[in-house]
């Protein structure tokens, strides 16, 4: 191969491009055989894999490829029908071609390349020499055998019941000769699922299918075993190279994980999927590079997803110790049995961090797989652009990053480099009369740094030109002249950002037509990264794409708003301060504060997410003597180029969260990026900070608000000036305190006082409330997965308290009186009759009940939205119940649920009867739903008895109950 | 459009099922007890039922489902269940149950059991 490197690196690229997507599409189409566009892709890449393989005289390569385009002809064409032997014999195509690539790349003879038993097979599926034997009584010995694997979904319910099913529905067609695993360990099955049944049977291959299918059934692979298949059924073993019998099946993207390779202990992770070297090219060449990648297995990235959502719980649970450690040291001292406890819970944190760190490890791949995936870019700019030149620098390539991150980062780089070359580089002419080397330089580097990773694109070119930046500006109606008189340099850059903002002074094929600088931000901030801009005129521009390590799992700040509890990940935060409002200071309507040297403006958190909040600035605080003590948290983040300040109500301390995609509900609010469960099984918001500014910078204020922001402290500044306010002399070192790092303890602090206050008769019966809450919040979270498998209708608890049944019976009326509502009532007999009820308006009533059913077209609170109602309340009631029994180790029931209109019938009914100063406790719930608001409440009311009744019930049993 | 059944005794669950069949199955008739269940299949005939494996009163969904396949050998009952109730499960499959799905289930799965289990998926 006398080859120009450069035309062979162009064919490799290309070909090797190909055969990904060959691979890929085959699977596709494998699921989708309807879909015409798949089957005609996969001809095209047949085909032009067949020419390119032409140009180079890379005959075996010629030939698969040309068998196989006749194949997908024929299947296009309709004349033949896809079966799952032709899927098999393609993807060997694809594993063959590859290897014959990877041969070819590295210089090797191409020899050993035999492809006509290969061809001879896809020819023998074209001419339709294999049609399937249909199926017969009877099962004999000389039955043919044939093995099934089979992978159930990784999140299958009861695994160990749908094997049991599968068996059965396996042995009425055949004589089943091996199980595995064993049937009696099929209720001991773990994650990934797989079975594997060989029988004899004379049924046919789409009978044994029928038989394997479900809904819980991911993947079926059936194998005629060899030598005994029936007649017609294609036996592969003979015709194809000895390795690719062997490999062939691991290689072709199954997703069955082969036994050999997991029986190995020495085996390595790889979660790439592209990865297809587990052919037989590698196996027969042991000592190269790519026979090392045997000891690599491919894993579907799905279950290392799997591992790092357990490893995740793992640590939310530990979390819990730490704060169980941190109760156990308020009750009983920090001495003995405390130190003991902490030092293995942080034993356990430690291992679990590792853990955590290696599984995230498998999922990383170096960032240099999509670097240099640029170079053919910039090699096609070059020819086709000769009055420019451009060389490509690559460094960093090794830093690594989550495949994830990287796949969903590949776009907004090309479009970077593209612009780079388009509009960052000069002619070749103007470099030089600007006295700069004739080629242009475009730098792609990588780096880590703390939880961060760095990916920067840089060119040497023009650089952004902040006149020509604001005369676009004005003309796309983007800004007007009026905001951007006072903007500075790098706040005119983010202007690039607007929508359909583009300076392109003309359209090329390499860059398009100038739009999606803000695809480009909001695909890096999909990833949950951010890009800054530094540039200077004449000199270059850089772009600088910061991404988490992982998203899964991030350090964040816990803080309380308006009660809830919110977290700001770590990546974004500088510091946090304490201000008191004499340090706030509004300058155009905007509020700031005062941070050392200069005035950074303040965003009410609260606010911004629709929690109206009480102000910081109301009024009787303002005139209070104490007015300075009144000190709220503000948390300084970066946004682009721009410092901003969060205000928020407390700051609780750090937290490894692992955070949860929100459900489809809170996909559309701004501000908002996801939750976490916290180790209490509290639901904490995580606040998405770039869309939070990025909402109240689209608003009229922006520019005053970037204005006050790049604002030097006390220093007058144009028309604004004079609405600054002098700064209070003292305020600045001391409105500072430290970053709070450890975090706060949780505790239930209204059940704490509550005692104090006599309000509890013994510490026991705390004890048992507490019991009673917890395992009754837990068990209604759990009931409410169980009964829908919704996921946009989560609930969470909110503090409860003990209220005397008179307060209780007022407040409740006013509510009512406000907002008409209705109850659903449910009693239960233990030494006393309790009573439990559900609370909620009668609109929130339609809404629990649109979530429940998923339909938000319920039209009015009808029998069936009731019948939702009553569910929940039942669920509800039997959670706490169940909670009760456990405490009490006697069974308590609840009654069915009795729906009452309007709420105020709840006063007749049990124990809400009582008026006088009986103790009830109550439980807020609240469900999830779009509004973030509360729908519902649930009360318990214990009876006379109180609780303490339940340990008397326990040690009565069951004689002692009335009734 | 085929006929289904719906067994349940909670009046929630079965407008669940209702909700999630609407438009792809024709509801034909629901059952809230075992004895119900039975005289419905025997005058309604459904294409299929969906069967609360745990119903109250008398007659459990297990035995529901042996005297529905003690009218019809062919009946096809999907058993509805939840976890910790495997030996019913088992139970139900030895008695020839023609598929099961367990709670809490996506309105998605019931559908692709149904049509799995009716042949037609």
């Amino acid at each position: 191969m006398d080859l120009e490197s450069a035309e062979k690196e162009a064919f490799v690229n290309e070909v090797s491009e190909r055969l990904q997507q060959f691979g890929d599409l085959l699977l596709d189409y494998e699921r989708h055989p309807e879909n015409a566009d798949l089957i005609h892709q996969l001809f095209r890449i047949a085909h032009t894999i067949k020419g390119n393989a032409g140009f180079v005289s890379l005959t075996p390569m010629v030939r698969i490829a040309h068998a196989a385009e006749n194949l997908f002809a024929a299947l296009r064409s309709g004349e033949r029908t896809l079966t799952p032997e032709m899927i098999g014999a393609l993807l060997e195509s694809g594993d063959e071609l590859r290897a014959i690539l990877e041969a070819f790349t590295a210089d090797e003879s191409l020899d050993r390349f035999n492809p006509e038993p290969l061809i001879q097979k896809i020819d023998a599926l074209l001419t339709g020499a294999a049609p399937a034997g249909g199926a017969q009584a009877g099962v004999d010995d000389n039955a043919p055998r044939v093995r099934l694997q089979i992978l159930l979904r990784s999140n299958c319910p009861l695994p160990g019941m749908r094997a049991y099913m599968l068996h059965k529905k396996l042995c009425e067609l055949g004589a089943m000769e091996r199980v595995s695993p064993p049937q009696e360990a099929f209720d001991h099955m773990a994650a990934p699922f797989e079975l594997e049944f060989v029988l004899r049977t004379h049924a046919s291959e789409s009978d044994l299918r029928r038989a394997a299918r479900s809904h819980e059934v991911q993947a079926v692979e059936l194998e005629w075993v060899a030598g005994e298949a029936p007649v017609a059924t294609f036996d592969p073993a003979p015709l194809m190279p000895a390795h690719a019998a062997q490999e062939g099946r691991v290689a072709v993207a199954s997703p069955l994980v082969s036994p050999r390779d997991a029986a190995d202990p020495e085996l390595l992770f790889s979660v790439e999927e592209s990865d297809t070297r587990l052919t037989d090219a590698a196996a027969r060449s042991p000592d190269s590079s790519a026979a090392r990648q045997l000891e690599a297995l491919r894993v579907p990235i799905r279950r290392v997803d799997d591992i790092l959502n357990l490893v995740g719980e793992l640590i939310s649970a530990n979390s819990n110790y730490m704060a169980l450690a941190a109760e156990f040291k308020a009750r009983y001292g920090s001495k003995g049995l405390y130190s003991n406890f902490r030092e293995n819970s942080e034993e356990l944190s430690r291992i679990s961090a590792e853990l955590q760190e290696k599984v995230m490890k498998v999922r990383m791949i170096p960032v240099g797989t999509i670097f240099s995936r640029f170079r053919r870019l910039v090699r096609d700019f070059n020819s086709a652009y000769p009055e420019k030149e451009a060389l490509l620098e690559l460094s960093g390539e090794e830093t690594e990053v989550d495949k994830r991150q990287i796949e969903n980062l590949y776009d907004p780089l090309l479009h970077l480099v593209r612009n780079a070359l388009d509009h960052g580089i000069e002619s070749k002419a103007a470099r030089v009369a600007a006295g700069k080397p004739e080629a242009g330089r475009v730098r792609l580097h990588s780096f880590q740094s703390g939880n961060d990773i760095f990916i920067e694109i840089e060119d040497d070119g023009r650089g952004l030109d902040p006149e020509k930046l604001r005369a676009h500006a004005i003309r796309q109606g983007v800004a007007t002249a009026e905001e951007l008189a006072g903007m500075g340099g790098e706040d005119l850059y983010q202007l690039i950002f607007a929508p359909g903002f583009s300076t392109a002074e003309r359209v090329t094929d390499i860059s398009g037509r100038g739009v999606g600088m803000d695809v480009v931000r909001r695909n890096v901030e999909a990833v949950g990264g951010r890009i800054d801009i530094f540039s200077e005129t004449g000199r270059g521009t850089k772009f600088r794409i910061t991404i988490p390590l992982s998203m899964a799992i991030v350090t964040a700040l816990k803080t309380l708003i308006e009660g809830r509890l919110y977290a700001i990940p770590i990546s974004f935060i500088l510091e946090t301060l304490r201000v008191d409002n004499a340090n706030v200071l509004n300058i155009d309507g905007v509020e700031t504060v005062r941070l050392r040297e200069s005035h950074i403006p303040i965003l009410r958190v609260a606010r911004e997410i629709g929690l109206e909040g009480v102000p910081l600035m109301q009024a009787a605080v303002q005139r209070s003597r104490f007015r300075n003590l009144v000190r709220k948290p503000v948390v300084i983040v970066q946004y682009a180029d721009l410092r901003v300040g969060l205000l928020v109500d407390e700051l609780l301390g750090y937290e490894d969260l692992v955070i949860k995609s929100l459900s489809r509900n809170y996909e559309d609010v701004d501000g908002l990026s996801g939750a976490a469960i916290l180790g209490r099984g509290e639901i904490c918001l995580v606040l998405d900070v770039n869309r939070l500014i990025g909402a109240s910078l689209g608003k009229a204020d922006a520019t005053a608000f970037r204005a006050a922001g790049s604002r030097p402290a006390g220093r007058s500044n144009g028309a604004a000036g004079h609405a600054l306010a002098p700064s209070p002399a003292a305020a600045a070192p001391e409105s500072r305190s430290a970053v709070l790092t450890a975090p706060a303890p949780v505790a239930s602090p209204a059940v704490a006082r509550a005692i104090e206050q006599g309000a509890l008769r013994s510490p026991d019966e705390l004890e048992l409330i507490k019991r009673v809450l917890a395992g009754g919040r837990q068990n209604a979270v759990r009931a409410l997965r169980h009964v829908t498998a919704n996921e946009q209708l989560g609930v969470r608890f909110l503090a409860s308290r003990l209220q005397s049944a008179r307060k209780f019976r007022d407040t409740l009326l006013e509510r009512f009186r406000a907002d008409p509502s209705v109850a659903c009532y449910t009693e239960y007999n233990l030494m006393a009759v309790g009573g439990q009820a559900l609370v909620l308006t009668r609109e929130n009533a339609l809404r629990l009940a649109r979530l429940m059913f998923e339909d938000p077209a319920l039209p009015t609170l009808d029998a069936k939205a009731i019948s939702a109602v009553r569910e929940m309340t039942n669920l509800l009631a039997a959670s706490f119940t169940n909670a009760m029994s456990a405490a009490a180790g006697v069974r308590v029931l609840p009654t069915t649920p009795a729906f009452l209109d309007p709420a105020e019938l709840l006063f007749e009914r049990g124990p809400f009867q009582a008026a006088d100063d009986a103790r009830l406790l109550l439980v807020e719930a609240e469900f999830a739903d779009d509004s973030d608001q509360s729908l519902a409440s649930f009360y318990i009311a214990p009876g006379p008895g109180g609780f303490a009744g339940l340990a008397d019930a326990g040690s009565a049993r069951r004689s002692e109950r009335p009734g | 459009m085929k006929r289904i059944l719906i067994v349940d005794d909670a009046a929630f669950i079965r407008m669940m099922i209702k909700d999630a069949l609407q438009g792809e199955f024709e509801i034909v008739g629901e059952a809230k007890t075992g004895e119900e269940a039975v005289t419905l299949y025997q005058s309604l005939r459904p294409d299929a039922v969906t069967m609360d494996i745990a119903l109250a009163g008398e007659m459990t969904g297990i035995d529901a489902l042996s005297g529905i396949r003690a009218l019809d050998r062919k009946a096809v009952v999907i058993m509805v269940s939840s976890m910790g109730e495997e030996a019913y499960i088992k139970r139900s499959i030895d008695l020839g149950a023609a598929e099961f799905i367990v709670k809490p289930f996506s309105k998605d799965s019931l559908r692709e059991t149904l049509k799995v289990a009716l042949g037609a998926g």
